[in-house]
């Protein structure tokens, strides 16, 4: 089978979100090739008619123009499906890699980042046997050790080395604002006159006091370093392009040195995910937020793009966690646009964004390479240079 | 009869409505109506058995009840080479399906003018690149016309619009908003010489997507309410559909209008202000918008330096896209312009214009000139006719509606118009003033050669927004020794990278004495008015030169072309 055809076929069922041609159809694995052709025929005949329809329109128009491709699909069930479901594991694992890469990241892998990985890879088609496969070569390759085939949870948070912003400043957990502010005041003029004011140095101290004078970063870091060690550390390794699936939730295992009455706004996932825009109507997606803290967490939602509709667009001040519906109407998302953010601002000041990479099902018309056979023949085909400049 | 009083017909072939007119004797553009007595008729084709189909208003009809074989918005499928439809058992080209459109057309124009109709000026927005040109081309000879050319929408406005205002310098701006297609351009009117000086636009922009962006908030509201989308079934949706199209013309003079939906046994009416119109479809006038700075910024004006706008197109009636207008020109948009007939009128002139250039209005225009000149005056009294058929001829567009009755054939109206408005009847104004236009490139024309690097890249050879005709000169080389063969690769699309531009056409320079690296080619590109780019690549040591025309090709041999006008041929055409 032209290998073309095989690829027409995968880009049609992404276009109309179905596994595969039969589910499409409505027809079943074992059935007669004859009568899945003429259900094929029959739908492109429908489709004739939903030409102009702003939800079908893209779905009609690849079956008129590339039906030849489809039906040909068709003749041979078996090497299509086959053709289908390993186009789905490859399509998926790389992105499963670089999850499990991501997280591995931070040293280990506890039993509930394990656990949301495995349902992960469920979701998108991987069977548990791959997926152990793939965390103990991940494992393997990020020097992480395995107890029973799994890669041991991550060590202790380790204070005091470079990154530990306490240390920089050299005040202890509980440092008040002001300490910090006398703190760094202190370090700089020590360093000025030690002469080891490097940039450098004198950056980090910046970073240390900004983030922990600042009440949601710091929850944020003691948090984060507590759950994973230095925080840099993982966020510099976990690649940004593991955006399409999810990460694991923030974890709640372990209490974060926070005052009582106080909400925390944590976001479960990637700060970076994919919209698949293609095909019918709208395109969906979901954000789920969480409040860590104790307190009432008021606050709003919405997108930097009139194409995007956040709702609800304020959160319920009283749920522990809520999922807010990101909408895209296809045909209002303009041409050039890449990107869309959602930010969600409490009214405590804390502030989180989704950034939404828009992608589009391709449907443009792909060019058949014109190979010509021959260097001499290729030699006259191209056999002219510009003389002048 | 000579060949200088054939018809032309003057074919506005549009994605929702296609209008026609023509020239008569005395020089004046006419819109000449369809069967059913209408100036517009709808490009809709339906199709009820192998070898019949029936085109327009009843087409139309059919479509809520046989939606699978209806045809609409075929133009934007033009040129697209894997587009087929089939309707019971055979399969048509977007080429053959348009075909069937000016088959009707034709038949329809040569009932009512009581003449063969042969020769056709066939018009297409200013955007469409060389395969959609060469389409539109392909479905005239389908329908069994004789294309004397193709001409570029705007232009045509242009042409009818300026008729009247020649003489002076005027800078105008035409915004075409069609059903289907979108496109500016600035044009300049200087003595009788009509020039483009520059234009873009989105051949996938237009009234349809206004029509979409109410459906979808129509279906939504209706899904919210009862979980059911009537957009899930052809014939509803098509229903649907209609409605939405009746109240986004309706929502032009009113502020609000209430689409009914009948889905499956749910009833519910959905009311619509134009505010919230405007609100759904803000970003396309926003387009439109751009699109227009982007023209005047290609064509180093302000919106200061317009003397005219010019607005054609079924939907730039929506005030919306007249506010935004008036917005950024600070003045109204030209009045008295039928945005539906001028584009067909302005075909029918530059079809005279071009091809008849012995009519005899236009013969009739040049003596009146003279003897102006003689008199100098300034401005011509208006004098009784000399001949009683003269007398339906208006102004320019005054006399529209008076044409428009004539073409129906009643007398009585005729001469009723004719004793309501003696003072408009002026035969001189009835000449034809000879214009000439001045079309451009809407694409940049390239060749593929081969740096020093040997690595192939596109060069362009003829910028958009090229005033036409125009010659290209230039010399190329060999670049490998001892080469006997050249092969020219004619680009069209902007870009450096073959991948990023079309292959239009090739020209061959073969049999050449083997010589080394360097040895001259000489290259010429010449591209007339009529949209055809003439090909020449001279040897310049031996004078060995071969000229390839590079008529724009929509994908059709001439072959197919025969077969499909016989089949064409043998199709009914209500």
């Amino acid at each position: 089978m032209d290998p073309r055809t095989l690829d027409l076929a995968a880009e049609f069922c992404t276009l109309v979100g179905s596994p595969d041609l039969l589910t499409y159809l409505g027809a079943q694995a074992g059935d007669d090739p004859v009568s899945v052709r003429a259900k094929l025929k029959k739908r492109r005949k429908y489709m004739q008619g939903m030409q102009g329809n702003p939800k079908y329109k893209k779905e009609a128009l690849f079956l008129i123009k590339h039906f030849g491709a489809l039906n040909d699909a068709l003749g041979n069930l078996e090497a299509y499906l086959e053709d289908t479901r390993r186009r789905s594991e490859s399509e998926h694992l790389p992105v499963l890699e670089m999850t499990v890469r991501g997280v591995l990241a931070g040293g280990g892998l506890t039993p509930e980042q394990e656990q949301f990985l495995r349902h992960n890879a469920i979701q998108l088609g991987i069977s548990e046997q791959t997926f152990e496969e793939i965390l103990r070569r991940m494992a393997k390759e990020a020097g992480v050790p395995l107890v029973g085939g799994l890669p041991t949870p991550p060590p202790a948070p380790m204070r005091g080395q470079a990154t530990d912003l306490y240390a920089i400043l050299g005040v202890d957990q509980g440092a008040t604002a002001s300490d910090i502010a006398v703190a760094y005041q202190q370090r700089r003029t020590e360093a000025e006159v030690s002469g080891g004011a490097t940039p450098d140095f004198i950056r980090k101290l910046d970073i240390a006091r900004k983030v922990l004078t600042n009440e949601a970063a710091r929850q944020q870091y003691d948090l984060t370093a507590a759950r994973t060690g230095p925080p840099a550390r993982a966020r510099e390794v976990v690649p940004p392009t593991s955006r399409a699936a999810t990460a694991p939730p923030v974890q709640r295992s372990v209490e974060p040195a926070v005052t009582a009455n106080l909400s925390r706004l944590e976001i479960l996932g990637e700060p970076v995910r994919l919209l698949k825009i293609g095909g019918a109507g709208q395109a969906e997606a979901s954000i789920t937020i969480r409040n860590g803290g104790e307190g009432l967490m008021a606050g709003t939602a919405e997108a930097d793009v009139p194409w995007m509709r956040v709702s609800p667009q304020r959160l319920d001040p009283e749920a522990v966690e809520q999922e807010l519906t990101i909408r895209v109407a296809a045909d209002a998302v303009p041409d050039n646009a890449t990107t869309a953010v959602v930010t969600i601002v409490t009214d405590k000041g804390e502030r989180a964004r989704v950034v939404f990479e828009v992608q589009r099902s391709n449907l443009g018309p792909i060019l058949v390479g014109g190979v010509v056979a021959g260097a001499v023949v290729l030699a006259i085909a191209a056999g002219l240079y510009l003389q002048f400049g | 009869m000579s060949d200088e009083e054939d018809i032309v017909l003057g074919i506005d072939l549009g994605t929702t409505f296609s209008a026609m007119a023509h020239v008569n004797t005395y020089g004046k553009p006419e819109i000449v109506t369809n069967a059913e007595g209408f100036a517009t008729t709808p490009s809709v084709v339906h199709f009820y058995d192998d070898d019949a189909c029936v085109v327009g208003e009843e087409a139309v009809k059919m479509v809520v009840i046989d939606p699978e074989n209806v045809v609409r918005f075929i133009k934007r499928h033009m040129g697209e080479e894997d587009f087929t439809l089939e309707f019971f058992g055979r399969a048509y080209t977007p080429q053959e399906i348009s075909a069937l459109i000016l088959r009707k057309l034709k038949e329809d124009a040569e009932e009512l003018l009581g003449k063969p109709i042969n020769d056709a000026v066939i018009t297409v927005p200013a955007y469409f690149h060389s395969a959609q040109r060469g389409a539109t081309a392909e479905a005239g000879a389908v329908a069994g016309l004789n294309v004397l050319s193709i001409i570029n929408e705007p232009t045509a406005a242009a042409i009818a619009y300026g008729l009247d205002r020649i003489g002076g310098s005027r800078k105008l701006l035409v915004l075409d908003l069609g059903g289907g297609t979108f496109d500016v351009t600035v044009m300049r009117i200087e003595g009788t010489k009509l020039s483009t000086l520059a234009s873009d636009g989105n051949a996938e922009l237009g009234g349809k997507d206004w029509d979409d962006r109410l459906l979808n908030y129509v279906a939504e509201e209706f899904y919210d309410k009862f979980q059911l989308d009537p957009r899930d079934d052809a014939a509803p949706y098509q229903e649907l559909y209609e409605r939405c199209l009746h109240a986004k013309i309706s929502l032009s003079t009113k502020d609000r209008a209430v689409i009914p939906v009948n889905y499956r046994g749910k009833r519910m009416a959905v009311k619509v202000t134009r505010e919230l119109f405007e609100d759904l479809s803000g970003d396309l006038v926003q387009q439109c918008e751009d699109t227009a700075n982007i023209v005047l910024e290609k064509a180093k004006l302000t919106w200061a330096d317009l003397d005219d706008v010019l607005l054609v197109g079924g939907s730039t009636r929506m005030p919306m896209i007249r506010n935004m207008l008036e917005r950024l020109s600070g003045k109204p948009p030209a009045s008295g312009v039928n945005p539906d007939e001028v584009v067909a009128t302005g075909a029918a002139l530059a079809g005279v214009f071009r091809h008849r250039p012995n009519h005899p209005a236009l013969q009739k225009q040049r003596n009146a000139i003279k003897q102006k000149a003689k008199k100098l005056k300034p401005k011509p009294k208006p004098k009784p006719p000399s001949k009683p058929r003269g007398a339906v001829i208006g102004l320019a567009y005054g006399g529209h509606v008076a044409q428009q009755a004539m073409n129906a054939g009643d007398d009585d109206l005729t001469t009723g118009v004719e004793a309501d408005e003696p003072e408009e009847l002026e035969p001189e104004t009835a000449a034809l003033p000879p214009v000439t236009i001045e079309d451009a490139t809407t694409h940049p024309l390239g060749i593929i050669v081969l740096d020093k690097q040997r690595k192939e890249r596109v060069v362009e050879l003829i910028a958009e927004g090229t005033t036409l005709p125009h010659e290209f000169k230039g010399r190329f080389a060999y670049a490998y020794e001892n080469m006997t063969a050249v092969r020219v690769e004619v680009t069209e699309g902007a870009g450096t990278h073959r991948d990023e531009v079309t292959v239009i056409g090739k020209v061959e320079l073969t049999g050449l004495p083997p010589r080394p690296r360097g040895t001259p080619i000489e290259v010429i590109y010449s591209y007339g008015v009529d949209q055809i780019l003439n090909v020449q690549v001279v040897d310049v040591q031996s004078g060995v030169s071969r000229q390839v025309d590079i008529r724009f090709q929509g994908g059709m041999t001439s072959d197919q072309v025969d077969q499909a006008r016989s089949r064409n041929r043998h199709m009914v055409v209500d």
